[in-house]
């Protein structure tokens, strides 16, 4: 049985003529010896010999037939209405689009408005070293914060630069003081790291954190905080809310206050433990943190 | 074909290739649309009326096969040829079509009115009658060898098969036809 299902193969082989030359000399003393093989071998032929050219082309379908056909089949796939529809939909997004950029230039002039409407929060008061009142939104889906900008005089943010993560880390930790307790400003070297890692870890609860664009600290801080590394000027962090763990808000805004025109970047990274039990360069160990405790 | 939509695409197609009005038409141009149909009506009407051996039911098959390809044309991605990818609707449609009127699909001798009884014409008639008597797939794999003239590879993405069984059912088909057509003699 296997014989036979092997020298079909090679035959089916052999008539499509892929079969090398040693393995048609093998089948050809085959078919010397087998009868089976040999008649079977010369159905096909003879099968060949009578397909070939034994069923002349049909008459094409007439004008009218084909133009019917044609029109029935553009009916009925619904071609022509789904053309219609994307096209459609694609002039609404452009009108929109255009419509909605055309509004945000109209009442983006000078004032945290801009924003405000943008971002469709509602008000909740947040103390911010430097900043007026910002709000967080309950309702919205992306928790994003409105903030009032302080940078009345702050010049347009330096062009972005970016370099290598490895050298954005290694910049961001030569700049960190060595064995610095945690302070109130240890939040943004924090915030570089995890800007530099990209990867917050989805264990620890998340907070909102706002980077401005102004190229300088509204309060004078120095530029161990800074982001400027990262082409985007100064950068403070603050609990704002927690949002779902694990959960990565990114956004940019444009605000044009009076004067300059200034960008946020809205970045939700895991929350700081409490500014007290904050590990600084080391490792984020509890024992670790209970010796330094005890230290202290 | 007389152009329904516009004459746009007699110009076009003076000009370039299938690869212009293949894009358009996957956009759903009209006059692309036309473009395509034209190019591809008669071979595929012709694949049908070999499968199904009746002027109505190749008419219909032809119609279910636009119907689906302009539908699924744009999410056809060019992985394979035009022609191919079109034929293996239209098969699919073929033998589907038979599959439904298993019961209402006599043999249709055109040509039998004819008065003529040349013996070319009685092996020709044979020839349908004893391929009519085939399963619709074997009848479908010796239709694309012998008078589409697909080679093995364009048979195998046609059917959805590999190329060692589309040479196996090539070799059955044969085997079959032949003891079929002896049987009509």
């Amino acid at each position: 049985m296997i014989h036979r299902w092997r020298m079909r193969r090679r035959l089916a082989d052999w008539l499509d003529d892929s079969l090398t030359e040693r393995e048609r000399e093998g089948l050809h003393r085959h078919l010397e010896r087998c009868h089976g093989c040999a008649a079977e071998i010369r159905l096909v032929e003879e099968a060949d010999g009578l397909l070939r050219g034994a069923y002349p082309a049909p008459a094409a379908p007439q004008p009218e037939v084909a133009q019917r056909v044609f029109r029935a089949a553009v009916e009925r796939s619904g071609v022509l209405r789904r053309a219609r529809r994307w096209r459609a939909l694609g002039i609404c997004s452009l009108l929109t689009f255009a419509a909605a950029a055309g509004v945000v230039r109209s009442t983006g002039s000078g004032t945290p408005e801009t924003l405000r409407a943008a971002l469709q929060a509602t008000p909740a008061e947040i103390p911010v070293p430097g900043v007026r009142p910002a709000a967080i939104s309950p309702t919205a889906p992306e928790r994003l914060a409105r903030v009032s900008l302080p940078a009345a005089d702050a010049a347009p943010p330096a062009a972005p630069h970016r370099r290598p993560r490895s050298a954005r880390r290694a910049a961001v930790r030569s700049r960190r003081p060595a064995a610095e307790p945690a302070t109130r400003s240890a939040p943004a070297p924090v915030l570089s790291e995890h800007l530099a890692s990209a990867e917050p870890p989805a264990a620890v609860p998340h907070l909102l954190v706002v980077v401005t664009a102004s190229p300088s600290s509204p309060d004078g801080e120095d530029a161990e905080n800074s982001l400027s590394d990262e082409g985007i000027g100064y950068a403070r962090a603050w609990s704002i809310e927690e949002v779902a763990p694990g959960e990565m808000i990114l956004k940019e805004a444009t605000v044009a206050s009076p004067g300059a025109e200034t960008r946020l970047l809205l970045v939700a990274l895991p929350a700081q433990p409490p500014v007290e039990a904050l590990p600084g360069p080391g490792p984020a160990d509890p024992e670790m943190r209970e010796m330094e405790d005890d230290d202290d | 074909m007389e152009s329904l939509y516009s004459a746009r695409w007699q110009r076009v197609d003076a000009r370039a290739g299938e690869q212009t009005w293949l894009v358009k038409a996957r956009q759903g141009e009209p006059w692309a649309l036309e473009r395509f149909y034209a190019e591809y009506h008669a071979p595929v009407y012709t694949l049908c009326y070999r499968m199904l051996g009746r002027q109505e039911d190749a008419e219909d098959a032809m119609q279910a096969a636009f119907i689906r390809a302009f539908r699924d044309l744009p999410r056809f991605r060019g992985d394979s040829a035009l022609k191919t990818w079109l034929y293996r609707i239209a098969v699919n449609e073929a033998l589907s079509l038979r599959r439904r009127r298993r019961d209402a699909l006599p043999f249709e001798d055109q040509d039998a009115s004819v008065n003529d009884d040349s013996e070319l014409l009685i092996e020709s008639l044979a020839v349908r009658r004893a391929l009519h008597r085939l399963t619709a797939e074997q009848r479908a794999i010796l239709v694309l060898q012998f008078w589409e003239g697909l080679t093995g590879p364009e048979i195998a993405e046609v059917l959805g098969l590999t190329l060692p069984a589309v040479k196996m059912r090539l070799y059955r088909a044969r085997i079959e036809f032949r003891k079929q057509y002896e049987e009509e003699r």
